[in-house]
């Protein structure tokens, strides 16, 4: 935990799922506010607007071109997931065109 | 896709940061955290005359959730007999520098619901309700209504906080309405049983406000460091007459009104106190205040001062599942 600016980073083992929204909800618990989580994936050849990872659909909003592939760090979308300032920008881009598969994650890459 | 071994998880606003809003004496707007246990003893004293004065007390607190905390408060001390003074309330009112038993007082409950956030980085602005209700039955002289250790009934009102960097600020306003108090007044004559008495507190209205600001450390490295918190506390009251029925020897079932124009301390009033106080927390969790409080305008009457108070506080945190060493590593 960085206390002088506010950052927390948490180590998974590799290859196992991670519930984003418990990471987040556990915050709100302790009592404080996400300002922003970003999460480091390593990809192998992945395009398109919609990923399906681990029983969980990450929808992609303003994807750049791919495929990608290598380490790449995704910022999760969302009001769980971004202050109130850095939602105002987002909020009417989160549509859904994935399917509910398991939980929904609003992503850019 | 694979996950990477990294989360990065930026948070607005670290744990330690809040310290220099865990006011001495007064509540801020920001809670426990949900599913933690907090437990706080403290103690207040005073010199009264010849006599020391101690109210001592262990309070309970519990996150339900986010955003509402809860609280239990028994207290005791010698601030009150068994029985209204003799001749109350026109003589020996209040019943200054007499011995009187350290006493089990009763209990205070409390709500805080935590209802607006305004959360940046190292700032935040917020605000809470809350609700009290105390269950004591205790034969306060004075006619200040105060429902921890003196009179039993309910109160409520609003917190707003603000912390910026190191320095926070809050204001807590509210409202007490005491319940009645039944009980007795010694009989002059000795061998008579003691004169059924009812005493009726005046409402009260509360306004406090305090800050503090973080002076060590200047900047944080990890959750080890010892905070120091210097705190300048301002508690005011403003509360009504108290009216004091006595019981008709002749009819015990009926009542007359004592006058009480006379008597200073059942009278209507309003003060206010200061109280500068420091604050040590310890690798993030025991905290130690202390606080001394003089008259700032007018004075109180339910003690004298200077007024010391000390209070230990500790967290617990009786949901928190030991993982294994090679699923996650927070850092």
């Amino acid at each position: 935990m960085n206390l002088e600016h506010t950052e927390g980073k948490i180590t998974f083992t590799p290859n196992g799922k991670v519930d984003i929204s418990g990471i987040a909800q556990a915050v709100k618990n302790a009592g404080f506010s996400v300002r922003y989580l970003k999460a480091g994936f390593v990809l192998d050849n992945t395009a398109g607007t919609c990923i399906n990872y681990k029983g969980d659909t990450y929808s992609v909003v303003h994807p750049t071109a791919g495929p990608h592939s290598g380490t790449t760090v995704v910022t999760f979308l969302g009001p769980a997931y971004q202050a109130k300032k850095d939602l105002k920008k987002w909020g009417s881009q989160l549509t859904n065109g994935c399917g509910t598969k398991g939980n929904l994650y609003y992503i850019t890459l | 896709m694979r996950y990477l071994f990294l989360t990065i998880l930026g948070v607005l606003v670290a744990t330690n940061q809040y310290a220099q809003e865990l006011f001495p004496l007064n509540e801020p707007a920001s809670n426990i955290p949900r599913g933690v246990l907090g437990v706080r003893a403290f103690t207040e004293s005073y010199k009264e005359f010849s006599q020391f004065r101690n109210m001592s007390a262990l309070r309970l607190m519990y996150g339900l959730t986010p955003k509402l905390t809860v609280m239990l408060t028994a207290d005791a001390s010698n601030h009150h007999n068994e029985l209204l003074p003799p001749s109350y309330p026109s003589h020996n009112t209040p019943n200054v520098g007499v011995y009187h038993p350290f006493l089990f007082n009763g209990v205070d409950a409390y709500a805080k619901y935590r209802f607006l956030t305004i959360d940046g980085e190292h700032s935040h602005y917020r605000m809470a309700l809350y609700g009290e209700y105390s269950y004591l039955n205790v034969a306060h002289d004075e006619g200040e209504p105060t429902l921890l250790d003196d009179t039993k009934g309910a109160g409520a009102g609003f917190i707003s906080t603000y912390l910026k960097g190191h320095f926070a600020a809050s204001f807590n306003g509210g409202f007490i309405y005491p319940f009645q108090y039944k009980g007795s007044i010694p009989d002059f004559a000795s061998g008579l049983p003691p004169v059924p008495t009812i005493v009726t507190y005046g409402n009260a209205v509360t306004y406090n406000l305090s800050f503090g600001y973080l002076l060590f450390p200047r900047v944080y490295k990890n959750y080890d460091q010892t905070n120091i918190n210097l705190y300048l506390e301002f508690l005011g009251k403003t509360y009504g007459a108290t009216q004091v029925q006595v019981s008709n020897i002749l009819n015990p079932n009926q009542y007359y009104v004592e006058s009480t124009s006379a008597v200073p301390v059942l009278q209507a009033g309003n003060y206010v106190e200061v109280h500068p106080g420091v604050q040590g927390i310890i690798r993030s969790n025991l905290r130690i205040d202390m606080s001394v409080g003089f008259p700032f305008i007018n004075r109180s009457y339910v003690h004298y001062s200077p007024v010391y108070t000390l209070g230990v506080q500790r967290y617990f945190y009786p949901n928190k599942k030991r993982l294994p060493d090679h699923s996650v590593k927070h850092t």
